[in-house]
């Protein structure tokens, strides 16, 4: 770094003085709070606080700055921590039982956009995306690439894309979805994979009702008011114990992509409940 | 007229004041809203000051929002003064998150929640997480009113004097989720009078008086999926279809089955759009044939829960001749009632009248039982009907003779 010569004594000084506020700026939150391997949110929190048990954030994005790769960010007590994208591996958890919850509109509540060898859990969360009225949220859960997802526990309703939206650029990536309700949404599930990567998803306990064209949808992956939707010869999508009920069409696979049932599924009351590509053994 | 108008003017003035003085305060509506067993209506119902009556909540809550409950509590005014019933008449999700007890308790011979959107279709309301108890005498739990898809996750509705749930007439077409759920100690526990669809997944009814399930409504549906009905004084009781409703198939080329069946509401066939005075009086039932079912005849058997009025006839939606391109409303030839009037049999051949699905050797192929207008009787009143006209004329006239006399 050079000097500024030419510049009378004053102006140096204050350049000077203007470039350490600067970095002292830049250094403090950095000082303040090491990135911690476990980071709390609570609904009374604060994102000044370095995200202790003791002094916890407000919000996930608040916790994420403060938690190292790998880490766990949970929830102390009820709130709204608002939506979040990810970018390492990290585990969200809700807590069990308290409303620990991501409300948005007009965006996405969780886009994870983490690394190709990432694993990133989301774990005992709602989401409410407040459709159909004007402007809801995109996706709840919006996974654009990392190695493995889980999604355990999770209840999403009124989102204009998609409940779980699956549009993975990773050469290869699994998702789990264990205890999951979406309702009340453009559609349910959409794995997407159209190019040469593949995406594998096992749906378990889960339920994708009422799945309706609800207007002030916005999908473009797939047609509105599916329950579950897979597209693409990269995706594969495999179901057990889990419910597709009263959505506009119940099940879609198209462009090559496998949808497959352990026969123990319930696809009922939908206005057209569609098909299973296939079967598979759970064991 | 002018004294008339003055008295118009002071009654606005005086409403007006009342409102200024005893009105609640306006908040602005919140997307998301909180109460709390310790929190207090006049508040913003805020996650900081949270309410303590799910009725403020909704008041102070968008369309479509959400409503969650921060700690135990009994949310239906009985914390802060009286309790009274919630009216639901806006889609809201309401959360109770997964640790608390309590939320609504019971009120003598009235509802702790009632559903009856302004506009029903405006969206769905979901329960999360909630507990009912009607302490025995109040009358239903949760009963839903209008046409409102109704999502019920973890719900416990217990000591009513009449329903858990009931889904009465105004609520036809509706969807019903229900999982995880039980309803129990209530005189029925789940009873749908409507053309209604629910579906009962892992949930459970038990040690009602009366009944676990009831539909009494030949074009509602009840669905099962690992739920048990078990300890009722009767466990189920089905006018409407259910999961134990079933249809078979014969004929065709070797290996010709269905793909897909179901028995479904009729409005949501051809969108609702039955000819003028033809009459459903069952569930439809759609089915599409896989691709071995050419050739021979395939003959169809449907098996219902009770048995049609005289005079029913099925009808489907399709093709009239063979290979119209438009489809329309038409009575099935030879369709034959059997088994007591429960089970209607007929046949269909692949591309002939009536295969909606061009595709050699796939049928696909909607029917409705139906009562068609010849038919019909002359509409009459009942008695009660008639005492009603009765009084609303006798009515009227008093109105009229005032409305002379001033």
């Amino acid at each position: 770094m050079s000097f500024p010569v030419a510049r009378p004594h004053g102006l140096q000084i204050l350049s000077c003085l203007r470039q350490g506020t600067l970095a002292l700026l830049l250094a403090v939150p950095l000082l303040g709070h090491a990135q911690a391997t476990r980071t709390w949110v609570s609904g009374v929190g604060d994102d000044a606080n370095p995200c202790s048990r003791t002094a916890p954030c407000k919000t996930w994005a608040g916790a994420i700055a403060n938690t190292a790769a790998g880490g766990e960010i949970d929830a102390l007590d009820p709130g709204g921590f608002g939506a979040l994208t990810i970018t390492k591996a990290i585990t969200l958890d809700g807590g069990g039982g308290q409303v620990a919850s991501v409300l948005v509109s007009g965006t996405n509540g969780i886009v994870v956009a983490a690394g190709a060898s990432d694993t990133v859990v989301l774990r005992n969360l709602r989401f409410a995306g407040l459709a159909p009225a004007a402007g809801p949220g995109l996706s709840a859960v919006n996974f654009l690439s990392g190695a493995r997802l889980t999604l355990q526990n999770i209840n999403i309703n009124g989102f204009a894309t998609s409940g779980i939206n699956i549009n993975s650029s990773t050469a290869s990536s699994q998702v789990e979805i264990l205890n999951t309700t979406v309702t009340n949404s453009c559609a349910g599930l959409i794995v997407t994979n159209t190019g040469s990567n593949t995406t594998t998803v096992s749906v378990d306990r889960s339920r994708f009702v009422q799945g309706l064209s609800l207007g002030n949808c916005s999908n473009v992956n797939a047609p509105n008011g599916y329950g579950v939707y897979a597209t693409g010869t990269g995706a594969t999508v495999q179901m057990s114990n889990s419910v597709v009920f009263g959505n506009s069409v119940g099940l879609g696979a198209v462009s090559g992509a496998a949808l497959n049932s352990f026969g123990n599924n319930q696809v009922q009351g939908n206005t057209s409940n569609g098909s299973f590509t296939g079967s598979v053994s759970s064991n | 007229m002018n004294k008339r108008l003055q008295t118009w003017r002071c009654l606005a003035l005086v409403l007006g004041l009342c409102a200024l003085l005893f009105g609640s305060p306006v908040w602005a509506q919140a997307t998301r809203t909180w109460v709390s067993g310790v929190g207090n209506d006049a508040n913003p119902c805020s996650r900081t000051a949270p309410c303590i009556t799910l009725a403020s909540a909704l008041t102070k809550t968008v369309s479509g929002g959400e409503i969650d409950i921060l700690d135990p509590g009994v949310f239906d005014g009985s914390l802060s003064g009286t309790a009274s019933t919630f009216t639901i008449t806006k889609p809201v999700t309401i959360d109770g998150g997964g640790a608390q007890v309590g939320a609504m308790g019971g009120i003598s011979g009235a509802d702790s929640l009632v559903i009856n959107l302004t506009t029903p279709s405006a969206g769905g309301v979901i329960l999360r997480n909630l507990s009912f108890n009607g302490y025995g005498v109040g009358n239903n739990g949760i009963h839903l009113s209008s046409a409102t898809n109704l999502v019920l996750e973890n719900v416990d509705v217990t000591g009513y004097s009449s329903n858990c749930l009931l889904i009465d007439p105004g609520a036809a077409s509706a969807l019903i989720d229900i999982s995880n759920s039980t309803f129990s100690n209530c005189a029925v526990g789940v009873a749908n009078q409507t053309s209604a669809l629910l579906n009962l997944g892992d949930s459970t009814t038990f040690l009602n008086t009366t009944l676990g399930v009831s539909s009494n409504n030949s074009q509602g549906g009840v669905l099962f999926f690992n739920t048990v009905n078990q300890n009722n004084a009767q466990n189920t009781s089905f006018v409407s279809y259910s999961s134990g409703t079933s249809a078979s198939l014969s004929g065709g080329s070797g290996g010709c089955a269905f793909n897909s069946q179901q028995f479904v509401i009729p409005a949501t066939i051809a969108s609702g759009s039955l000819p003028s005075g033809v009459t459903a009086v069952g569930a439809g039932f759609q089915f599409t044939t896989n691709s071995n079912c050419g050739g021979t005849p395939v003959t169809i058997t449907i098996n219902y829960a009770q048995a049609f009025p005289a005079g029913t006839v099925l009808y489907k939606y399709g093709p009239a001749t063979p290979g119209a391109t438009t489809s329309t409303w038409f009575q099935v030839p030879g369709a034959s009632f059997g088994n007591g009037g429960t089970s209607v049999t007929f046949s269909i051949t692949d591309n002939g009248v009536g295969d909606s699905n061009p595709t050699v050797g796939v049928i696909t192929d909607p029917v409705v039982p139906v009562v068609p207008p010849s038919s019909l009787g002359i509409p009459t009143l009942s008695p009660w009907a008639l005492v009603c006209l009765a009084l609303g004329l006798g009515l009227l006239t008093v109105w009229s003779r005032r409305r002379t006399r001033a």
